[in-house]
């Protein structure tokens, strides 16, 4: 669309077109200059550096040094030409080659690669001269494994980057918070940037196509991204191919999970023994002898193998690279499976003396996968030992299958299903022109097409389908993205020493998200056999049961960003962004997102040459607003009418319409914006690097489902703007070379994050708010008990709860009579009992170098943080024990009272963990000329917890069901009782390059 | 020629700016329909209006279900071993009177209640501007949802006295209305369904399901029946108006169901003693009638041959299935009770605890299982008559298809005897009137009475509408609110004559600070 815009203005003045044409050949012809350059590439202490990259600036168009260090490459224009040499290890160095042929480099060691060019909202910088506050995360430093995504690469790697893998469940995402929860409306997390192209999805890229990734962590560097950066921006640049030479690339390894933990229950003896000991009949149970561990029932070895392949390569005009991955991961749960094969082609050429640039890139994912029902979990709480899973004539045990809270898990597993298949496709094109020195234009268009069938089945064989005498679900959602962006770009180098250095980009974006999905159920299978593959069986159909639906919204932007720096000694960026949304109100569809930020290189000063010690020495400090709508579903600003089953008519049962929610033709942007401060600093020969950080971080207008008044609103929730919340918090980053040298090398980093979170407002003149009550842990016989509060001054995930004191001789509960009404534990004697975000988390890395060998370490976790041991409170008491089994615990036979959601329960869930463990072995294959690289390595996950937690993991998720749920989020630090054991994984791994 | 080159490229963003499609931000909407868009056919209309009808799903077999039956004499949700139900307290709340304005229970229903007024309002609303009606259908589908409306302001004004009374619909002004005290709310009352009674559609088969002239003058009966428990006064003879009012509907063509079960059945749509009704369909997942799940035990389904799980809740109050002389029909046809057999093999039922699934009448508190501070405790699984009233299908999963009628003649019979005696009419016809009740239900006059006395017309109450969300308001008529009817737990009420009403929804005030709490309860804080 924009392009006919750009041709209708050409064509408004077609001599300044053909001007402007003549002035492309022009410079080609006077500038082109061929010439091929030479040298060699050393190191601190003069010794050859072998396999060093030598690449073009802005090309990849490079080669590598040769075993003597040498390097010898084509370029289409050698005074404009700049070098850029880097090597794993040392800092990065550019060279404009003015015309040179051979210029050769000495490199200096680094702990931290300074002239690293790292991807940054719409372009990149070098670390030196980022203003915001960046993290950069590198290949070489991802998490080893068994890995899914690039969440799977980061966690733990990037301080205030809270990466929660709650579950085994290996369908399953992770949650992700940077720097603290900062919405109430379904907080999505980071937005994803995929080479440039915003709001991604993880799963589209496969881990081994991933070369880093870098996190947006304030709002001057995510304002750029505007009304979705609230959350953080992580960008992933994925891998190319490099001009200088074709590559074959695979990368495979197999890994075995276990369960880490599962649920200590008593077998049958015991179970029978704690009946007799509390005096208990169990008499009914006399016919059933088994002994049966029901969670053991559930659970297996887990295979799982993955192998990716890829070419790259091209010439000094054009580069490639292709590759395809195969993932088949197997869960620690029977029934528990992903499969996925990952397609990405890139192709990017050059032409009109390298002044024109057309990349086309395609990718597809293709997943299968099957989800078990969590709750086949709370059957195995519930089943006694004493029954079997399977009955003596081999058939399923089922006499349990129609009581409460029990069935037969096994069979469950067995036959009833939700699989999905998945398929996400997308292309996109990119054409980029110089026209003239410094100033490129580039035109990228992006389609992508998410499609997803679901099949659910519930046979009515089993405990689950029985209700329904068998349940069959299909269910296909389809969504679609079109992007469209321009921008422009200048960049400029100026003055007498090339003090001056400007960097600016405007740019136009359009996009539109649609989607539609259509479902249908059927129920009452008289033949079950066909599962959700013939519905057509199922004899009962419901009005509500066959659905279907389709919305679409857009997103409408204009950004631009300026950058100055002075001998790298000032730096100053501001950007501002004008988004619109289609989703807010008539009067407010706009928004403004502004960020200045600033540093200064004191290292740079010349007061500061006396002081050796310090290589480098960086003061930022930024600003920033970003706004968040991600959460937010389409139309929400509208009196909208919709079916609402039917009703009698006279015999007759036509369909029914009613309005669907409170409209709010107010509804706006959510605000959130921060102060970032920072310092960033390499001392010691460069042997120690780190970054503290400080910021504030205030949410306005908070999205919510705001509770309202009925009558006078038809509904009692409304969608609206109403509270504010602030973060506030300090980061550390410590990289140091403890031992660096030819033979063996030990390099060890640290990262620390301190985020304190509160609600400062939830009332405004036409809403008005108090207490909020979240959570929803479930004990049986204490329905609509909940365990959290949202209110003003206290932190999301407060727990709010009576507090026991302790269990009296009698086996009571003794609670606290916080209202004195003479009954202790009731609803007006909850008060606050800790909360569930942390008051630290942390991670250290630890990789060891010597000679071929390579391993790494890992430790990550947090402290301060509270989880309630739900599963305890709910199968710890003994309370149903003469009809269900219980988990063994020191208060079993003692309680004589029914568990309530209490102070009890909440536990200390500070942690650590060995998360990460990795050892690897790289052959010489220097004498084998078909061969780059061979490497085998062996990675271990999870291997230890170190806690005082009680229940299962400590490490819980922010919220169980979906992101899009209502309240999801809102009452972390609750360990479910549905809850999916976490996997051990032991890996073996080869890389191969031919 | 870079100056240009430059000017070229900003004029071509530029124009593209200026063009309106690239700032297009205008929403399509595909799956709803935007409110000008619709009400724009009869057939739209009544798609509106039918689901003012169905805001009645939101009366029964729930939240007013739950406070009448619990409140009143009728039914009790005791806390089974193990705790099950015990549910903070709630229901030992509601049965002691022990009110306070955090009980989920009473929430709920606060909440459906307004949010039904709400509906009605904005349907009203809709009607009113509505073009495609002749003024004959206006007026009367109006009629119909107003009718909706003041019944549900009725149920609020029953439950809590003095209620916020905002009748008007604004989709842009939001104004938090204040409480208006329970006489201001009775006068608005027989304001308007004088307004609207014959209005309202004709009482005919066809409009089963709508807000009839029959529902209107049922409801004014009901209105001037409770005036003077309510404390209002109304300036007319009340019983008297009761009385007329009832003639009134007694001539409108609606019989007594020679078979009493009629009325309960899955196809009681076809009952002529419905006056009111609240049609459920077992096709539809809206609102749905799952009765069963509410009251049946977790295994009881294999008594009836059905595949749901039930989750074992509310069942009758002992002393009031003591009532129901062992040969009355609406004994066994209103309470499940005694040893449940799987209806396919023939086994008896066993609970998980290993007990025989028998549904005693006597409801008994397990010994050493009384909550802290009172004598409330947990009792058996199977203990307890379950309600039994509504027939239960054999393919039953998740919805019933039989409906409840809010208003059906026999209680009109027995609110006419009641107004007869209570007023100093005559006596004979009220025993000829109770009698109805009972021949229809025994099939003959063997157990018809020589006179009758208001013992008997209470009486006569409790067996005939048993499940039927009269118990509370006709225990405060009767004076005996603050007796339950389960003695053997020995959890004596609270009394006092604000219990009354209870409290307003703590979630209410929340929202809305305008609103004072009801006399007798503390001021409302957060």
């Amino acid at each position: 669309m924009r392009q006919k815009k750009m041709f209708t203005s050409f064509k408004h003045s077609r001599l300044l077109a053909t001007s402007v044409l003549m002035s492309f050949c022009m410079t080609g012809a006077v500038f082109a200059q061929r010439a091929t350059i030479k040298g060699s590439v050393v190191d601190e202490n003069g010794e050859p550096v072998i396999g060093a990259n030598i690449l073009v600036k802005g090309t990849t168009n490079g080669t590598i040094t040769d075993i003597n260090g040498n390097y010898s490459l084509e370029v289409e224009n050698a005074k404009s030409t700049v070098l850029q040499i880097s090597y794993i290890g040392y800092n990065s160095v550019e060279e404009a080659v003015k015309g040179r042929n051979d210029i050769s480099f000495k490199l200096e060691p680094s702990v931290v690669n300074l002239g690293e060019v790292v991807a940054i909202g719409y372009g990149t910088q070098t670390r030196r001269e980022i203003t915001g506050s960046v993290a950069n995360v590198a290949e070489e430093n991802f998490n080893k494994g068994v890995t899914r995504d690039a969440s799977d690469l980061l966690q733990g790697k990037v301080a205030g980057l809270t990466i929660t893998t709650g579950s085994g469940d290996v369908t399953r995402g992770s949650q992700i918070q940077l720097r603290g929860t900062s919405t109430l409306q379904n907080d999505q997390g980071p937005m994803i940037v995929i080479d440039g192209i915003p709001g991604g999805d993880m799963s589209t890229v496969s881990p081994s196509d991933i070369e880093s990734i870098s996190v947006l962590k304030d709002a001057s560097s995510a304002a750029i991204y505007g009304s979705r950066a609230a959350g953080g921006v992580i960008l992933i640049t994925t891998k190319r191919g490099s001009g200088s030479k074709t590559t074959i690339n695979y990368d495979g390894y197999v890994t075995a999970s276990t369960a880490a933990n599962k649920p200590d229950m008593l077998n049958a003896q015991e179970w029978r023994e704690v009946n007799a000991l509390l005096g208990k009949d169990i008499s009914a149970f006399d016919g059933y002898n088994a002994d049966t561990d029901w969670f053991g029932e559930m659970l297996q070895t887990g295979i799982s193998q993955q192998h990716a392949l890829s070419l790259s390569g091209g010439t000094s005009k054009s580069n490639y690279r292709a590759s395809y991955t195969y993932m088949d991961r197997n869960g620690v749960v029977r029934n528990n499976y992903l499969t996925r094969h990952s397609f990405r082609f890139q192709f990017q050429q050059r032409a009109i003396n390298d002044r024109l640039r057309i990349s086309l890139t395609g990718s597809a994912t293709l997943t299968d996968s099957d989800r078990p029902f969590n709750d086949d979990f709370i059957l195995a709480y519930n089943m006694p030992p004493v029954y079997p899973v399977y009955n003596e004539d081999g058939s399923y045990f089922k006499g349990a299958n129609t009581a409460y809270d029990q069935g037969n898990p096994v069979q469950n597993q067995d036959q009833n299903y939700r699989r999905s298949r998945n398929n996400y496709f997308y292309g996109a094109g990119d054409v980029q022109f110089q026209i003239i020195d410094g100033l490129t234009t580039k035109v990228q268009l992006y389609k992508s097409r998410f499609a997803s069938d679901y099949s659910e089945w519930q046979d009515p064989d089993n405990s689950r389908g029985d209700n329904n005498n068998g349940l069959a679900i299909r269910r296909n959602r389809t969504w679609d993205r079109n992007l469209l962006e321009w921008t422009a770009n200048y960049n400029k180098v100026f003055g007498s020493e090339e003090q001056h250095k400007i960097d600016a980009i405007i740019g136009y974006s359009w996009e539109n998200n649609e989607y539609a999905d259509q479902s249908a159920q059927a129920t009452n299978f008289a033949v079950g056999t066909m599962g959700a593959d013939n519905i057509q069986t199922g004899n009962t159909l419901k009005i509500g049961e066959v659905t279907s639906s389709r919305n679409e919204y857009k997103l409408i932007s204009l950004f631009a960003r300026a950058h100055y720096s002075y001998k790298e000694k000032y730096m100053i960026t501001a950007t501002v962004r004008r988004d619109g949304s289609s989703k807010f109100g008539a009067n407010h569809k706009w928004g403004i997102f502004p960020s200045v930020s600033a540093a200064w290189g004191i290292s740079q000063e010349d007061f500061m040459e006396s002081a050796e010690w310090v290589n480098d020495l960086k003061l930022r400090a930024g600003y920033g607003v970003t706004g968040n709508q991600d959460g937010l579903q389409p139309y929400k600003s509208m009196e909208l009418y919709s079916s609402a089953g039917t009703y009698y008519s006279n015999g007759a049962l036509p369909t029914a319409f009613r309005l669907t929610q409170n409209a709010n033709p107010d509804l706006k942007w959510e605000q959130t914006s921060m102060l970032n401060i920072g310092l960033d600093f390499t001392l010691f020969n460069s042997r120690l690097n780190g970054t503290i950080e400080w910021y504030d971080k205030r949410t306005s207008d908070m999205l919510y489902r705001y509770r309202v008044s009925t009558p006078t609103y038809v509904y009692n929730t409304i969608m609206a703007n109403v509270g504010d919340m602030k973060n506030t918090g300090i980061e550390i980053l410590l990289n140091l070379d403890v031992i660096r040298n030819k033979k063996f090398t030990w390099n060890t980093s640290i990262n620390l994050a301190h985020n304190k979170n509160e609600i400062t407002k939830l009332s405004n003149e036409l809403y008005s708010t108090g207490k909020i009550y979240v959570g929803d842990p479930w004990i049986r016989g204490q329905s609509n008990q909940t365990s959290h509060v949202l209110e003003v001054g206290r932190p999301i995930g407060q727990f709010y709860v009576p507090r026991c004191l302790g269990i009296d001789a009698e086996g009571k509960f003794i609670y606290e009579d916080l209202d004195g009404d003479g009954v202790a534990g009731a609803e007006g004697d909850r008060t606050y009992c800790g909360d569930a975000q942390p008051d630290l988390t942390y991670g250290w890395n630890n990789t060891f170098t010597w000679g071929n060998w390579d391993a790494s370490i890992f430790f990550r976790g947090t402290i301060g943080n509270k989880v309630l041991n739900n599963p305890l409170a709910a199968y710890g008491n003994n309370t149903y024990i003469n009809g269900a089994n219980a988990m063994k615990n020191d208060d079993l036979t003692r309680l004589n009272d029914i568990s309530k959601v209490s102070s009890y329960y909440i536990e200390n869930a500070s942690f650590m963990r060995l998360d990460n463990m990795s050892i690897g072995y790289t052959f010489n294959t220097k004498k084998i000329d078909w061969l780059e690289k061979a490497r085998v390595y062996v990675a271990a996950q999870n291997l230890f917890v170190i806690t005082g937690y009680k229940g299962l993991d400590p490490e819980v998720e922010n919220f169980r069901g979906e992101a899009s749920d209502d309240d999801a989020g809102l009452s972390p630090g609750i360990e479910p009782r549905n809850y999916f054991p976490k996997s051990r994984s032991f890996t073996f791994g080869v890389n191969l390059t031919f | 020629m870079k100056k240009k080159t430059i000017i070229s490229l900003l004029a071509g963003a530029a124009l593209c700016f200026t063009m309106p499609s690239c700032m297009d931000l205008d929403e399509t909407v595909y799956d709803k329909l935007p409110s000008d868009q619709f009400a724009q056919t009869e057939v739209e209309i009544n798609a509106l209006v039918g689901n003012a009808h169905n805001t009645l799903r939101r009366y029964w077999p729930n939240n007013f279900f739950y406070l009448s039956e619990n409140i009143g004499s009728m039914a009790v949700t005791p806390s089974r071993r193990g705790g099950d139900w015990y549910d903070g307290g709630q229901y030992q709340l509601l049965y002691t009177h022990n009110f306070n304005s955090q009980i989920s229970v009473i929430k709920g229903s606060w909440n459906a209640a307004t949010e039904s007024i709400g509906t009605c309002s904005a349907t009203i609303y809709t009607l009113e501007n509505s073009t495609v009606l002749t003024e004959e259908q206006k007026v009367s589908k109006i009629a119909d949802v107003r009718g909706i409306r003041a019944f549900w302001i009725y149920v609020m004004m029953d439950y809590w006295g003095n209620i916020p009374l905002l009748t008007e619909y604004d989709p842009v002004d939001k104004v938090l209305p204040s409480c208006t005290p329970r006489q201001e709310v009775f006068n608005w009352l027989v304001q308007e369904l004088n307004e609207i009674k014959d209005q309202c559609p004709a009482p005919t088969a066809e409009n089963y399901a709508c807000f009839t002239q029959g529902a209107a003058y049922t409801l004014l009966a009901k209105l001037y029946l409770n005036a003077d428990a309510w404390g209002v006064t109304t300036g007319e003879n009340n019983y008297q108006k009761v009385v007329e009012y009832c003639d009134k509907v007694m001539t409108m063509g609606y019989i007594l169901e020679p078979v009493w079960k009629d009325n309960f059945s899955q196809t009681n749509n076809n009952s002529r003693e419905a006056i009111f009704a609240c049609a459920f369909s077992a096709s539809d997942t809206e609102n749905s009638n799952g009765l069963h799940f509410n009251t049946l035990h977790y295994k009881d389904n294999l008594a009836i041959g059905a595949t749901f799980t039930a989750n074992n809740g509310v069942c009758a109050q002992p002393d009031y299935v003591k009532l129901f002389p062992e040969d009355d029909p609406r004994r066994e046809g209103s309470f499940l009770l005694g040893q449940q057999y799987n209806i396919n093999t023939g086994e008896e039922l066993v609970t998980d605890h290993g007990r025989l699934l028998n549904h005693t009448v006597d409801v008994t508190v397990i010994p050493t299982t009384e909550y802290p501070g009172t004598n409330w405790g947990q009792v058996e699984q199977e203990d307890g008559g379950r309600c039994w009233k509504w027939p239960y299908a054999s393919d039953l999963t998740s919805a019933m298809e039989n409906d409840f009628h809010v208003f059906r003649l026999a209680d009109v019979y027995l609110m006419k005897a009641e107004a007869l005696l209570r007023g100093g009419g005559s006596a004979a016809e009220a025993t000829t009137l109770v009698n109805a009740i009972r021949e229809r239900a025994y099939g003959n006059g063997d157990h018809n009475y020589t006179t009758v006395g208001l013992d008997e017309v209470q009486l006569e109450r409790r067996l005939e509408l048993a499940w039927e969300v009269t118990s509370r308001q006709d225990d405060i008529r009767f004076g005996c609110y603050e007796t339950g009817m389960w003695s053997s737990v020995n959890c004596p009420r609270e009394t006092g004559e604000y219990l009354k009403l209870l409290p307003i929804s703590q979630d209410a005030w929340q929202v809305n600070p305008n609103l004072t709490q009801n006399p007798g309860y503390p001021p409302f804080s957060n």
